[in-house]
């Protein structure tokens, strides 16, 4: 059957050429991963036509490792600190260093095309290696929360890709020199397609520069910047003929200015900074066409929302604060039919500082489960919730992949806790879930009710557990189900170094854990009955941080814990310290 | 960042060039490492872990995911004279945190003295349980809402525009 002839390989009967085309065609990396263990030749195979990889933690394999499976890699994604350091509760030094991997794909990644690098530290000397050995290619790079590095790294980068197609900075922080980086683009650069500096702070980019890329740039489609007053963008928006996203800019001066401004044509995703009521006229001429609409950032206030909305019947993805009031999500429901992402974040504290409407609870939640029947995705954050609006989710969402929901701590009372049932329902109606996050307070989900969790969440790869459960027998039974969790994050609640550790060891998809808040054992030792090989044991120690408003903050004690075929970690600041060694 | 330290285990016994013609399979080779973590320190680890119970080692070695509750091996234990090697002991202790540097023997004592101390105090340490452990364990009140970074940037900056705008006004 098998010829092991090295000269012309045959996998059971077939040769190597016909798996190497039906390959191309395979491009999910769960179908290529199983692909990959049928056989040695297939292996082989598989690594050599595999073009993108996504490393969820950028320790879990060395560059080496990466690049000797994977020789022919075209992108490549790794992500650094955990996600909690979006919310600032990790240490700006934890790691995520780019420097070893960028050396690795100077060296020898040579198809390498696509770099998406995500909470990792970057460095001047990263981007200019990067620039100088692999400029000449480089069509897609995306620093994406990232830090360490300045505008003179991204000056080389502008000078040495010409090619660059998509440079995308969002929320990272940068350290801002000039705006010779931008200048540098515009002079240089034919091919770009995205840029993006949104959420960055940087200020020092000149208009005329942009103006000048969209001159340049005939497939120039989406541009998402800083504070750059709308008026002085009138050159760039005249050029700009292929944009179709927006975000950015601010309104300085008084509304009628803005009234005149011509937009592109194929605008249709959009999110003006700073735009209050008055400037929101500018939007109606093209509401209709509009797909996506971040009002994260702007100035208005429940009824704004609501009289903007009803213009767009168009929209699939909406972004902004829980200003938008259970008003607000209703005139959603109505109007926006072909809603597909909706998200809400939590607006200021401060009474004063926010429509007193502004307010989202199981009255939105409940019109938007019966109105917008394609949502895939939603993220919100509810000041009060009943086990009723969970269960008309469950019924009739059932497109719904993403779940997230954080309950306020400003009311003390709640309708109705604990939200067993509603959740239960919940999980069960939404069986395509793959996300799910929820973050209650004690007393919101009861020991059953995070074993309900457990027993309804087939398909879900990643969770977020936040206050919920009474002790460990909760987490016990949430752990005998979860059957696909391979992340899990907990945060707040009280469960036991023991217990966690018995449930890492049931959960048997479980690659990677961060804890944030336990009650950790005497010793401290309980936490080893989970230790194994290539199981990685993290403790961030419990430490005190000046806030930005100078109020000294105590942070506890982390617990991160992940599969890794590189050992323990070699580079490790102060601020974290590997459980393994006290194993010596 | 040195290589040396950093374990890697070919399961697909890949690095041709490095092994000798008789490479014994990958089975094998887990355990011939595992089988060179210092004895002496397993004994505490294993304890703890089949105190617990409930999902003791029956396990085959068939993959990465289903090993056996062992703790993590120690790439230097090869070959040495165990019972004189000083090692790194690391203790957290109500927020503090001290290195010794202890033979392996002296290890298990600590340890040993640790464990009794616990067991005759458990009733009177109950209480406290939820004050200040090893690692530093929290009840939940102590952890607020956090908020993501750039909805924070947002709201300083957007107060500052107020601020700047009418420094004396009310706001609605």
């Amino acid at each position: 059957m098998e010829d092991r002839n090295a000269t012309n390989h045959r996998v059971h009967g077939m040769s190597d050429v016909v798996f190497e085309c039906v390959l191309a065609y395979i491009h999910d990396s769960r179908d290529r991963q199983s692909v990959s263990l049928v056989c040695r030749r297939l292996y082989e195979l598989e690594s050599q036509t595999r073009k993108h990889v996504t490393m969820a933690l950028c320790y879990t394999a060395t560059p080496k490792q990466l690049r000797r499976r994977f020789p022919f890699l075209e992108s490549v994604k790794l992500k650094g600190k955990p996600r909690a350091a979006m919310y600032n509760l990790i240490p700006e030094d934890w790691g995520g260093f780019a420097t070893p991997w960028v050396e690795e794909i100077s060296k020898s990644l040579s198809c390498l095309k696509a770099v998406h690098l995500r909470r990792m530290i970057v460095r001047d000397e990263d981007l200019e290696l990067l620039g100088r050995e692999r400029g000449h290619v480089l069509q897609v790079l995306k620093l994406d929360k990232c830090s360490g590095f300045s505008t003179d790294g991204l000056a080389h980068i502008s000078r040495s890709c010409r090619n660059l197609k998509v440079l995308f900075l969002e929320e990272s922080q940068v350290i801002e020199k000039d705006g010779e980086w931008l200048h540098e683009l515009a002079m240089n650069n034919t091919q770009l397609e995205t840029l993006n500096f949104y959420m960055t702070d940087l200020s020092l980019v000149s208009s005329k520069d942009l103006e000048l890329i969209a001159k340049s740039c005939k497939s120039l489609a989406s541009v998402k910047i800083g504070d750059c007053e709308i008026l002085d963008l009138v050159g760039f928006f005249r050029f700009a003929g292929s944009l179709e996203e927006f975000c950015g800019g601010c309104f300085n001066n008084h509304a009628e200015h803005y009234a005149s401004l011509a937009y592109p044509k194929g605008l249709c995703r959009l999110g003006l900074n700073f735009m209050s009521t008055n400037e929101m006229p500018i939007v109606y001429p093209f509401a209709s066409r509009l797909k996506k609409l971040d009002l994260l950032y702007a100035l208005l206030d429940t009824e704004d929302h609501c009289t903007l909305l009803q213009r767009c019947p168009n929209l699939e993805v909406l972004e902004t604060r829980n200003v938008i009031g259970d008003r607000g999500m209703e005139v959603l429901a109505c109007s926006c039919k072909k809603l597909k992402r909706l998200r809400i974040e939590r607006g200021a504290d401060e009474q004063e500082m926010e429509d007193e409407e502004g307010v989202v609870s199981q009255r939105g939640l409940t019109a938007i489960a019966q109105g917008c029947l394609d949502l895939e995705y939603i993220a919100v954050y509810v000041s009060d919730i009943t086990n009723a609006a969970l269960e008309s989710m469950g019924t009739n969402l059932k497109k719904l992949c993403d779940f997230r929901m954080v309950l306020l701590d400003r009311e003390e009372v709640i309708t109705d806790l604990p939200l067993d049932n509603g959740i239960r329902s919940l999980l069960s109606g939404c069986n395509q879930l793959r996300r799910f996050a929820l973050y209650l307070r004690p007393g919101g989900l009861t020991d059953v009710g995070l074993t309900y969790i457990g027993q309804h969440s087939e398909n879900i790869r990643w969770m977020l557990l936040g206050y919920l459960g009474e002790s460990d027998s909760g987490l016990l039974g949430f752990s005998r189900g979860c059957p696909s969790l391979q992340k899990l994050e907990v945060r707040g609640c009280c469960f036991s170094e023991k217990a966690l550790a018995m449930a890492v060891l049931q959960l048997r998809s479980l690659r990677y854990l961060w804890v944030q808040g336990y009650r950790g054992s005497n010793t401290g030792f309980d936490l080893l009955a989970m230790a194994r090989p290539f199981w990685n044991i993290e403790i961030i120690p419990p430490r005190k941080a000046v806030s930005g408003e100078g109020i000294e903050i105590e942070h506890p004690a982390h617990i991160l814990a992940y599969y890794s075929l590189a050992g323990p970690r070699t580079d490790f600041p102060p601020s974290v310290i590997p459980l393994n060694y006290i194993a010596q | 960042m040195s290589e040396s330290s950093a374990v890697e285990i070919d399961f697909f016994r890949l690095e041709e060039e490095s092994s000798s013609p008789n490479r014994l399979p990958s089975r094998r080779n887990i355990q011939d490492v595992i089988s060179k973590i210092n004895p002496e320190l397993l004994k505490p680890a294993i304890a703890s872990a089949f105190a617990n119970n409930g999902f003791v080692a029956n396990k085959s070695f068939t993959s990465p995911l289903q090993l056996q509750t062992l703790p993590v091996y120690n790439q230097d234990c090869g070959g040495a004279n165990m019972a004189t090697t000083a090692a790194s002991l690391t203790i957290f202790y109500n927020g503090t945190v001290s290195v010794f540097e202890v033979t392996p023997n002296q290890a298990e004592n600590i340890m040993k003295l640790a464990e009794s101390v616990k067991s005759e105090s458990e009733t009177a340490v109950k209480p406290e349980s939820n004050q200040s452990p090893a690692i530093g364990g929290v009840i939940s009140k102590d952890l607020p809402l956090s908020r993501k970074k750039s909805l924070k940037r947002f709201l300083e900056k957007r107060k500052e525009r107020q601020v700047s705008a009418s420094p004396y006004a009310s706001l609605h």
